[in-house]
C-alpha cells in the first residue's frame, strides 16, 4: 500500500524528533511540546523536502506555521500534486 | 542518512563525545557524516551542536566540559557581512581580533578535550566575479585565519577549508538557498567533507591507524610480471604505466619514512625479487626498507599471518595492496581484519588515506630505530632457536636498559607510544600538550630506552605516576616477551609504590590489567580505578 503524505511525514517525524512516537491519532498535537525546536525544525525541513523533492515556500518556513502533522500536510500538500 | 546514523548509535564501540560549537545552522548531515565517520574509525560519537551565541551559557558549558573533542567553525560572512567589501578593515580586525581572543580564552577555560578549528574562507564572497582571480584576493581573509592560528591554545588544530571546498568543488560547497533561510551556508558534499576531515584529524591525534603496509610486487611495485618478463621486461620508471609504479613507490617510500612498517608478500621467486630490489636502476624501494619479505608460492592470506607474527602486530593493523581481484577477494574472506586494497594507479592513494600519520611526523630518529628493530627480528629469531630456554634467550640478547625521569626531548616520543601501543599498555593516551599539562600537574613521567646486540631499540617504554596512581604504563610491541615490563614497575616501586592504577581497556590489554592487578596488589588496591 502506498504511504500518504500524512504517514511520510509522521515518519519523518518521528526520526527527527527523538524518542517521539507520533501516531495518526496525534495530527493536531503541538510539535513543540514533543520536543521540536528551532534546530530539529531546520532538520525537519531539509527530511521533507529531501523525501518529496519539493521546496518549501519561505513564507511557510516559520514554526508557528508547520507546528501540527496537519498544518505541514496542508504545506505540502498542495507543493506534491504539483511536483507529481 | 538520519536512520542510517541513529543505527550506527547502537553500535558496541568506544564513546566519545563531541560538541560542535557554530554560528551556522547545519541541517542533519554534519551531526549525520560525524557519527557515520567516527564510527568507520571505531567510535560511537554522541554529538552536540552548540550554537555560538549561547556558548557561554551555563548548559552549553556543562557540554563543553564533558567533551573530549570540540570543533569550532565561525562563518565570517555570518559573523561580519560587511568584511569581504569594506576598503579599510584595520577596525574590524582589531574587534574580530578582540572578539576571537575573548572567545578562545572562554573555550580554553571551559573545553577540557582537544580543539579542532576551522579556518574562515571568503569563495563565496562573490569579488572575483567582478574583480578578477587575483590571488590578492584572499589576503584578508589568509590574515585573519594567520591571527586567529597564534591565538589558539596549545595543541589546537586549525582545518584548511579553502582546501575542503575545493576537494568538494567550489560549484558544490555552497548551499544558498539554506544561507539565506536558516544560516546552513555550506552544502550537503562540503559538510561531508568536513566531517571526514574532523575525524581523520581525530584519529591522527589519537594515534588510530594501521601500522604495517603489505605490498604485491608484479603490477604494484612495477608494471609487468617478473617470473615471465624478467628484470629487464618489467615496467619501472620511465613514462607511462613504469612512471606510476615508481611513483607510487615514492609514495612509499614517504609513507615509510612516516613510520609505516612495509613488507612484501608476492608469489615469486625469491632470488628474482631480491635482484630487483637490489639492481634494477628504477626502484626506490631498497630491500633494507622492507622489514619482512614473504616471497614464495604459498596462499597469500598463511604469508600475512607469518608477517603479523614475525613483526609482532595484529591483523587489524596490516593493510594489504594487490592488484588481483582474487587475492584481494581470499584474504577479504580468510582474514576479515586485513584491509585489503586492490591496487589501481588512479585510486591507490585515495585508498591509503586509510592511514592517519601526522602525529609521527616529529621524530625520524625513533621511526629509524622503530624500523630497524623490525628489519633485525629475523636474527633476533634465528638466535632464539639457539637456546631453551627464554631466560637464556633475553641473557645472550645482551639487553642494555635504561630507565630514567622523562626529559623534555622525550615528550614526542612518549605521547606517539601511549597513542600507538594496543597490547602493552594501561590504555592511557597522551598528545605532547596533554603530557605537558600532566607534568605541570605534578605527573611523574619515566621512560625505558633499550638496545641489544642486534640494533638500538630507542624509547619503548615509559610510565607516569600522580599522586600515587600508576597513570600510564605501556611498552612497544618490539620489546615484548624480554621481562621489562617487570623491571619497570620493580622500578617504579623503588621510588614512588603507586597505590593503584588507572585501565582503559583497549580489547587487546586485558594482560596488563592482570599484570597490573598482581604486581600492585601488595599495596592498596582498592584506589584502583578500571575505567
Amino acid at each position: 500500500m502506498e504511504e500518504t503524505v500524512e504517514t511520510r511525514v509522521i515518519r519523518i517525524l518521528n526520526k527527527v524528533i527523538e524518542g517521539a512516537d507520533i501516531t495518526e491519532k496525534q495530527s493536531k498535537k503541538d510539535l513543540m511540546k514533543l520536543g521540536m525546536d528551532s534546530y530539529i525544525f531546520v532538520n525537519l525541513i531539509v527530511c521533507i523536502e529531501e523525501e518529496f523533492k519539493v521546496e518549501i515556500p519561505d513564507g511557510d518556513l516559520l514554526m508557528t506555521k508547520m507546528n501540527t502533522v496537519r498544518k505541514i500536510v496542508r504545506v505540502l500538500e498542495p507543493l506534491v500534486q504539483h511536483e507529481e | 542518512m538520519i536512520q542510517k546514523a541513529k543505527a550506527v548509535q547502537d553500535c558496541p564501540f568506544e564513546e566519545i563525545r563531541v560538541a560542535v560549537v557554530s554560528n551556522m545552522t547545519f541541517g542533519p548531515y554534519l551531526e549525520s557524516f560525524l557519527t557515520i565517520y567516527f564510527r568507520d574509525s571505531g567510535r560511537k560519537a554522541v554529538i552536540c551542536l552548540i550554537p555560538y551565541e549561547a556558548v557561554r551559557t551555563p548548559a552549553s558549558s556543562t557540554l563543553l566540559n564533558q567533551a573530549e573533542y570540540t570543533l569550532v567553525w565561525l562563518n565570517l560572512g555570518l559573523l561580519y557581512p560587511d568584511f569581504f567589501y569594506m576598503e579599510a578593515v584595520d577596525t574590524v580586525f582589531a574587534d574580530l581580533m578582540k572578539q576571537f581572543a575573548d572567545f578562545s580564552a572562554y573555550l580554553q577555560e571551559t573545553v577540557s578535550g582537544r580543539q579542532l578549528w576551522i579556518s574562515f574562507e571568503d569563495y563565496d564572497s562573490g569579488l572575483e566575479q567582478t574583480q578578477g582571480f587575483l590571488y590578492d584576493m584572499h589576503q584578508r581573509t589568509g590574515q585573519l585565519n594567520d591571527k586567529l592560528r597564534q591565538q589558539l591554545p596549545e595543541g589546537s588544530v586549525f582545518l584548511d577549508l579553502p582546501h575542503l571546498i575545493a576537494l568538494a568543488g567550489i560549484s558544490n560547497a555552497y548551499d544558498f538557498r539554506g544561507k539565506y533561510r536558516w544560516g546552513c551556508v555550506y552544502s550537503k558534499a562540503l559538510l561531508e567533507e568536513v566531517a571526514k576531515a574532523a575525524v581523520k584529524q581525530y584519529c591522527i591525534d589519537a594515534g588510530i591507524s594501521p601500522k604495517c603496509l603489505v605490498l604485491d610486487c608484479d603490477h604494484v611495485l612495477w608494471g609487468g610480471i617478473l617470473e615471465e618478463d624478467g628484470i629487464a621486461g618489467i615496467q619501472l620508471g620511465g613514462m607511462g604505466i613504469g612512471q606510476t609504479h615508481q611513483s607510487f613507490q615514492r609514495y612509499v617510500s614517504y609513507l615509510h619514512r612516516q613510520g609505516v612498517i612495509l613488507a612484501v608478500c608476492s608469489k615469486n621467486h625469491w632470488e628474482d625479487v631480491l635482484e630487483v630490489f637490489s639492481s634494477h636502476t628504477g626502484m626506490i624501494l631498497k630491500a633494507g626498507d622492507i622489514s619482512c619479505f614473504q616471497v614464495n608460492w604459498e596462499n597469500k592470506a598463511d604469508n600475512i599471518i607469518r608477517i603479523a607474527n614475525t613483526l609482532n602486530i595484529g591483523l587489524d593493523s596490516i593493510v594489504f595492496v594487490d592488484d588481483s581481484l582474487s587475492e584481494i577477494e581470499t584474504v577479504r574472506s580468510a582474514l576479515p581484519e586485513v584491509k585489503a586494497i586492490l591496487y589501481e594507479p588512479h585510486s591507490i592513494y585515495q585508498n591509503l588515506s586509510c592511514f592517519h600519520l601526522g602525529a609521527l611526523q616529529g621524530d625520524s630518529c625513533q621511526n629509524r630505530k622503530r624500523q630497524m628493530t623490525y628489519q633485525t627480528n629475523r636474527e633476533r629469531a634465528q638466535l632464539q632457536l639457539c637456546y631453551d630456554s627464554q631466560e637464556a634467550y633475553i641473557q645472550a640478547l645482551e639487553m642494555q636498559v635504561s630507565i630514567h625521569p622523562i626529559t623534555s626531548g622525550e615528550y614526542g616520543r612518549v605521547s606517539e607510544l601511549s597513542q600507538r601501543t594496543n597490547q602493552c599498555t594501561n590504555g592511557k593516551r597522551y598528545t605532547i600538550a596533554e603530557l605537558k599539562l600532566e607534568i605541570a600537574a605534578g605527573c611523574q613521567f619515566y621512560t625505558l630506552s633499550l638496545a641489544d646486540k642486534f640494533s638500538d631499540l630507542g624509547l619503548v617504554g615509559a610510565m607516569g605516576v600522580k599522586n600515587g596512581r600508576l597513570e600510564l604504563f605501556c611498552l612497544s610491541c618490539r620489546a615484548f616477551g624480554r621481562g621489562l615490563e617487570q623491571r619497570m614497575l620493580a622500578y617504579l616501586q623503588t621510588r614512588q609504590s603507586p597505590e593503584g592504577f588507572l585501565f582503559y581497556d583497549t580489547g587487546k590489554n586485558a594482560a596488563v590489567r592482570q599484570l597490573l592487578q598482581d604486581t600492585l596488589s601488595k599495596n592498596i588496591n582498592e584506589n584502583s580505578q578500571i575505567d
